[in-house]
């Protein structure tokens, strides 16, 4: 019953995707909220590659009550951008930090862009995803990376090219990244990854702050909450302007040296930012489970000990456009009871090709003991999605006929039965068929004896 | 109309004494069905209901081999090797035979009035035993007492379906087999004896008692110079084919021949085999020869034994008395080391009035009918006396054995009452007695010998006038009537108790609470079945359900889901796991409900009614247990007020106010008193007007009068925060941590000190 | 000692009383007690040489050896014209059914516990 299920849903996923047309697996409505909507050009070309990867995107700001996020128990919208770090809203508001956290909860993505002048009540939200922005007008400034073309000279235009996120979020950007705005702390809860830092010898600070201890901040981060809705911070709006991303490089450092690129890395990783975070890239999906004993073929409930079992697992990766087999060599299953019994890495067995997911395999021998295991196999990467298969199972003990029997150590006493059988039938037989001589014989010995 | 000679009189009117005695025997544990419904009671004729119904739908193989994922979530529990199966085979087989029948009875009530039924045959089976000891007419008495003994109905009632229910007819009537085997020397009544001892096996853990008091009664046999031929054949076969069958059962499997509870029957036996073989030399060989073959073999044999004894028991090799048993002999020993056992109510010593609220008159009759059998003292008279001086001190010891009392008070108060009945019913005047024995004498005179004749004759005379004079007898009518009146009085209130002490004491299903409403009319409370509906049919099928051991067999039996622990409680550290749950903090308590995959807690809050068998009064007991096993994280002192008080309400210290248990028992427990502080009708305390706060659990379901209480686990967080935390954003009520730049810092000192 | 002294002419004395006064009948039996004497001691020496696994098989084939012993003892006892003030009710022929019985019982509860 269950395999069906399991296969009608994702069959109803991948049809609704290509119905919806879209790139992304959760949907393509875009909500981007922006303190004033007029301001929307500084960022079009950003727009207009969100809208190359058909995306449909509706302009509002937060005060807009009308454009509702989540409507009867659904999402009216799959993303949001929120480019309004400075717009108050109330706590029913529509956009308030409770709704937002819903819409996160309810599978929505987040894309935020924050500036040093960003209002408390970001701050909050910003907290509830472990971040913790730098103080209020607090910004970061590096003099030894920074880009001689844009800076007014306060050296808060950066140059940065340290890109510390894992692959699977931002890969490698060709140019290097021009960066103006607030920096932040990364909290410690495992759902959260770095992206985007600045090189080391920056400090964050107000304006003609200098005496700070210098190193390398953050910039970009990204949190990939429990549902697999993504959220990605970053401390910059004009990390996505069209006047940075336009824009050639001079990077002049501190010595006095000038580096010279002719276009900025930013529309190379805002795209990959924004393709991580709208779920078009690193996209992992469990296409089927099972596990059956060697040789058969049908999913037990209820399992022996000792039993010889295989377990397979179909993974695939979603590239943007279709999906294709995931290939790694750390799945991992686990067969556990409160602690793992059995912890065994699953090989990637040999399919057709035109299958578009791979097949992981494990033969396994279930533990000794009785009880009700999970086999689970839970794979979390940073940057990729989360995935969590889990199959509850009882292992059994033997049956009272299922013990061996008829043991070379037991044939003494295998002999011994039958002899003591054997011996009482003789002895019945004999006793019963002497039954009238013995009679006499005892009154002879009776008479004997009352002689003496 | 033709008239039935004596001795067939006597058997009608024996058969329909019996009959009406199992009938009243039956209809006097109907209390609670007349009143109720026909429902199973308590909380481990749960676990046995559940069993049955397993067998008669599964089969004897599945019930055999089960093994139940259900129970004891994770680890499971293998049902078919850890339960005594007597009592769902003789349901079970009770319940096919009705339907070979086509009587289509439900399962339900097989085993609701399984009980009762089995009450009529201990009663014929008492009457059976007691016939050995006296005769038929105290057999009788013994039988109509064992039939309305309160002591004995507590564990028997209709719905009362546990194993005491056909384990006391098993043990009366294996009983009554042993007698009669050692009378007669009868290896044939041996081997029944040994055969309803396993059925016993098969039905109680109280076989214990049997395979150590016959041992023992052969023992004192031996000891009083009776050992004789006849003692050795029948012990010798009933505990050899007693012990081969009862290694049967899996749940006693090797026990018979590696435990301390029994190594005394082996002894027995030993000693058995030796005694005769020393008897047939004796038969053959000169006394002094004999002394010295004696004095060579016993002592070798003694070395020998006692050495491999103890070299057995040092090893291990023979387990030592385990906990439950163990305890009898050292009754401190369990609330320091084990306590679980010191836990069960059932465990505690038994209170005085207990004997008499039980046993009425017979309790100081007891004493007399022991009395009267050293006054016999054959063989079976030194079994009851062996018997009723171990079964006193094990009922002294824990109220749930008042239960192997019962029969053994009924018997000898049945002797001593019968023999007093007999002596002011005697209707035998002197002179009819010194009658017949005048007779003989006087046609034995021979003409030959006048002298002889004159000589006999004297002597007849003598005889007769000694006889005269000997002739104990109750003459007067007067002393008859009072002695008879006052004892016809005795009984009759006594069956007014017995079927008082049913009524009010012993009939409650408990599963069912009963009071009155101001007005007199009866209010029902039935919080525990609405409960356990509700988790029927609002929870997944396999939603695990957290909750103290006591429930458990409840929850499995109703509820039909998987439970922590129940009332097998064989594994103490899982039962330690879920009383650190409830005693611990939230979070702490959260970690231990993941590891477990929890998703429903379940409590018994008694404080809107003042139900005081809850939760809160049990929590001790839970702390103590989990301070067992993990000492350093729970400690008991932590929970009580610094001057050592008990307390729930403001005073109650913080590690209290702060476990999972006080929480979720007074989780919005204000809100009924509307102004007003709330009070706990139970611990009589005031509790602070700020309901707890719960955030790792959701309230799922409170019942009618708050008695039960199910709380959901709430899931881990989406952004992994603590839940805590997610409970303050929710309200809005998220601290903020106000930050200051050094720089806006600096300036505003810069004003402060120019101020 | 004395004792020891006194040991061997005590045993002379014992066998010469056995092999006078004991019928043919009794005589017999104490044949087949020795065999089951035999096979008992044989079972035992072999458990203490190779250990005890299985358990249950070890236990079945000694006790069927007790049991064996045990209820052809009692059919010595119940036979034996001496005793017979002891038993009553058990004439020979009784003595012999209660025997065959007893056997069958133990010797299918052995069988069953032998696995």
């Amino acid at each position: 019953m269950r395999p069906i299920f399991s296969i009608l849903a994702s069959a109803a996923v991948l049809l609704s995707a290509t119905l919806s047309e879209a790139k992304s697996l959760t949907g393509n409505r875009v909500l981007v909220l922006l303190d004033d909507l007029n301001s929307a050009g500084e960022y079009s070309k950003f727009w207009s590659s969100l809208e190359d990867r058909e995306y449909k995107i509706n302009y509002s700001t937060p005060q807009n009550q009308s454009d509702v996020l989540i409507a009867m128990a659904k999402r009216n919208y799959d993303h949001v951008v929120h480019f309004a770090p400075h717009s108050k809203v109330a706590q029913d508001s529509q956009f308030s930090n409770r709704a937002l956290i819903k819409f996160v909860d309810m599978g929505g993505n987040l894309l935020i862009g924050l500036t040093p002048n960003t209002q408390d009540a970001m701050r909050d939200l910003l907290r509830e995803f472990d971040i913790e922005l730098d103080t209020r007008n607090h910004r970061v400034f590096d003099d030894s990376s920074y880009d001689e073309g844009l800076d007014a000279g306060a050296f808060d235009t950066l140059v940065t090219e340290n890109i510390v996120s894992p692959k699977p979020i931002v890969g490698e950007v060709n140019a290097p990244i021009l960066f103006r705005g607030v920096g932040h702390q990364v909290g410690s809860i495992p759902l959260l990854n770095r992206v985007l830092a600045t090189e080391g010898n920056a400090f964050s600070g107000e304006v003609g702050d200098s005496s700070r201890e210098k190193g390398a901040i953050d910039l970009v981060s990204s949190l990939q909450a429990r549902n697999n809705a993504r959220v990605s911070v970053a401390g910059s709006l004009d990390l996505f302007s069209n006047i940075f991303i336009d824009s050639p490089v001079s990077r002049k450092s501190k010595s006095g040296g000038v580096e010279k690129f002719a276009r900025s890395g930013n529309k190379e990783f805002t795209d990959e930012l924004s393709r991580w975070t709208f779920q078009e890239k690193s996209v992992l999906k469990v296409f089927d489970h099972r596990h059956h004993k060697e040789g058969e073929t049908q999913k037990l409930e209820t399992y022996r000990i000792k039993d010889n079992i295989t377990y397979t697992i179909e993974i695939a990766e979603y590239d943007g456009e279709k999906w294709t087999p995931y290939h790694a060599s750390d799945v991992q299953l686990e067969v556990i009871m409160l602690d793992p019994y059995i912890r065994t890495t699953l090989d990637e067995a040999h399919i057709a090709p035109e299958h578009h997911y791979a097949r992981y395999k494990s033969h396994l021998t279930l533990p000794d003991v009785y009880g009700v295991f999970t086999f689970k196999v839970n794979y979390k990467r940073p940057g990729l999605t989360y995935l969590t298969v889990e199959d509850v199972v009882a292992i059994r003990p033997f049956r009272h006929d299922e013990y061996p029997r008829f043991l070379s150590a037991a044939y003494p006493y295998y002999v011994s039965v039958g002899s003591m059988i054997v011996g009482f039938l003789v002895f019945s037989g004999t006793w019963l068929f002497t039954w009238g001589s013995r009679e006499e014989a005892k009154v002879v010995v009776q008479s004997k004896v009352s002689k003496k | 109309m033709a008239k039935l000679d004596a001795s067939n009189q006597q058997a009608l009117l024996k058969t329909v004494i019996l009959g009406l005695i199992a009938g009243a025997a039956f209809s006097s544990r109907l209390f609670s069905i007349v009143r109720y419904e026909s429902v199973i009671h308590e909380f481990d004729p749960w676990f046995n209901y559940r069993t049955t119904q397993m067998l008669v739908k599964d089969g004897f193989y599945e019930f055999w081999n089960w093994f139940d994922p259900r129970a004891w979530y994770p680890l499971g529990r293998v049902v078919g090797g850890t339960v005594y199966p007597g009592l769902m085979v003789t349901s079970a087989i009770i319940h096919n035979v009705l339907h070979y029948l086509h009587f289509p009875v439900d399962i339900r009530n097989v085993c609701v009035l399984l009980a009762p039924v089995f009450s009529g045959a201990t009663a014929y089976a008492t009457y059976l035993l007691t016939c050995e000891i006296k005769d038929s007419s105290a057999g009788l008495l013994a039988a109509a007492f064992i039939g309305i003994a309160p002591g004995y109905i507590s564990r028997s009632v209709a719905g009362s379906y546990d194993n005491e229910g056909i384990a006391i007819f098993l043990l009366m009537f294996t009983f009554y087999l042993w007698i009669k085997a050692l009378k007669l020397g009868s290896a044939l009544w041996a081997a029944a004896a040994a055969f309803f001892y396993f059925y016993m096996v098969a039905a109680w853990g109280g076989y214990v008692f049997i395979i150590n008091l016959i041992p023992l009664h052969v023992l004192v046999l031996m000891g009083m110079g009776r050992f004789s031929t006849r003692v050795y054949v029948s012990y010798s076969t009933f505990y050899i084919l007693g012990t081969l069958m009862s290694m049967q059962i899996p749940f006693v499997g090797f026990q018979p021949t590696r435990t301390s509870e029994h190594m005394a029957a082996l002894g027995v036996f030993g000693l058995c085999q030796i005694l005769a073989f020393v008897e047939l030399v004796r038969s053959h060989v000169q006394e002094r020869q004999f002394q010295t073959l004696l004095r060579i073999f016993v002592v070798l044999i003694f070395v020998v034994g006692v050495v491999g004894l103890t070299a057995l028991t040092m090893t291990g090799f023979i387990a030592p008395w385990t906990g439950r048993f163990y305890s009898l002999w050292d009754t401190g020993y369990a609330k320091i080391h084990i306590p679980i056992i010191a836990s069960v109510s059932e465990h505690q010593p038994t209170a005085w009035p207990s004997f008499f609220f039980d046993l009425e008159m017979l309790i100081f009759l007891f004493p007399a009918g022991v009395y009267l059998c050293f006054r016999q003292l054959r063989d079976e008279h030194v079994f009851i006396i062996v018997y009723s001086v171990f079964a006193s001190y094990f009922a002294g010891v824990m109220v749930r054995l008042m239960l192997t009392l019962t029969p053994v008070v009924c018997i000898s108060a049945a002797v001593a009452l019968s023999t007093i009945l007999d002596t002011y019913l005697d209707f035998n005047t002197a002179e009819s007695t010194t009658e017949p024995s005048g007779q003989p004498s006087a046609s034995t005179e021979t003409p030959r010998s006048k002298h002889a004749s004159a000589a006999a004759k004297a002597a007849a005379t003598k005889d007769a006038d000694s006889t005269k004079e000997k002739y104990f007898g109750i003459l007067n009518f007067d002393s008859r009537t009072i002695v008879l009146t006052n004892f016809v009085i005795f009984l009759v209130i006594f069956v007014w108790h017995c079927t008082w002490v049913t009524s009010n004491a012993y009939s409650s299903p408990s599963i069912v609470l009963a009071s009155r409403n101001p007005d007199g009319s009866q209010h029902i409370i039935d919080d525990f079945r609405e409960s356990y509906n509700w988790l029927r049919q609002n929870t997944k099928e396999d939603a695990k359900i957290m909750s103290w051991w006591d429930y458990g067999y409840q929850i499995s039996g109703m509820a039909d889901r998987p439970t922590l622990v129940d009332n097998n409680t064989w594994n103490n550290t899982h039962i330690a796991t879920v009383g650190r749950a409830m005693s611990s903090n939230e979070e702490d308590a959260y970690e231990i409900m993941k590891q477990h995959d929890v998703d429903y807690v379940l409590i018994i809050f008694g404080g809107l009614l003042g139900y005081s068998g809850d939760d809160i009064n049990k929590y001790l007991w839970m702390i103590r247990i989990a301070e067992g096993v993990w000492p350093d994280k729970i400690k008991e002192s932590n929970y009580f007020t610094p001057t050592g008080d008990y307390r729930v309400d403001d005073k109650a210290s913080q590690t209290m106010k702060d476990s999972l248990m006080y929480k979720m028992s007074y989780y919005r427990f204000t809100e009924l008193f509307g102004p007003h502080a709330p009070v706990d009708r139970v611990r009589q305390q005031t509790l602070p007007k700020e309901s707890p706060e719960l955030n790792v659990l959701d309230e799922a379901f409170t019942s009618e009068n708050w008695i039960v209480r199910i709380y959901k686990v709430k899931d881990l967080d989406n952004l992994g925060r603590l839940h805590k935390d997610v409970a303050q954003f929710e309200a809005g009520k998220k601290k903020r941590k106000a930050q200051r730049s050094s720089k806006s810092k600096a300036r505003r000192k810069q004003r402060e000190d120019s101020d | 000692m004395s004792a020891m002294q006194d040991l061997a002419p005590a045993i002379k004395r014992l066998a010469n009383s056995y092999q006078q006064t004991t019928s043919i009948s009794l005589k017999f039996i104490d044949i087949y007690l020795v065999f089951i004497m035999g096979s008992g001691i044989l079972q035992f020496v072999y458990m203490l040489a190779a250990g005890t696994f299985p358990y249950n098989a070890f236990l079945a084939g000694f006790i069927s050896s007790v049991g064996s012993f045990v209820l052809a003892a009692n059919l010595r006892i119940q036979t034996n014209a001496q005793n017979s003030p002891d038993f009553k009710g058990i004439s020979p022929e009784r003595a012999f059914a209660d025997f065959a019985v007893c056997s069958i019982l133990l010797h299918l509860f052995c069988v069953n516990f032998l696995g």
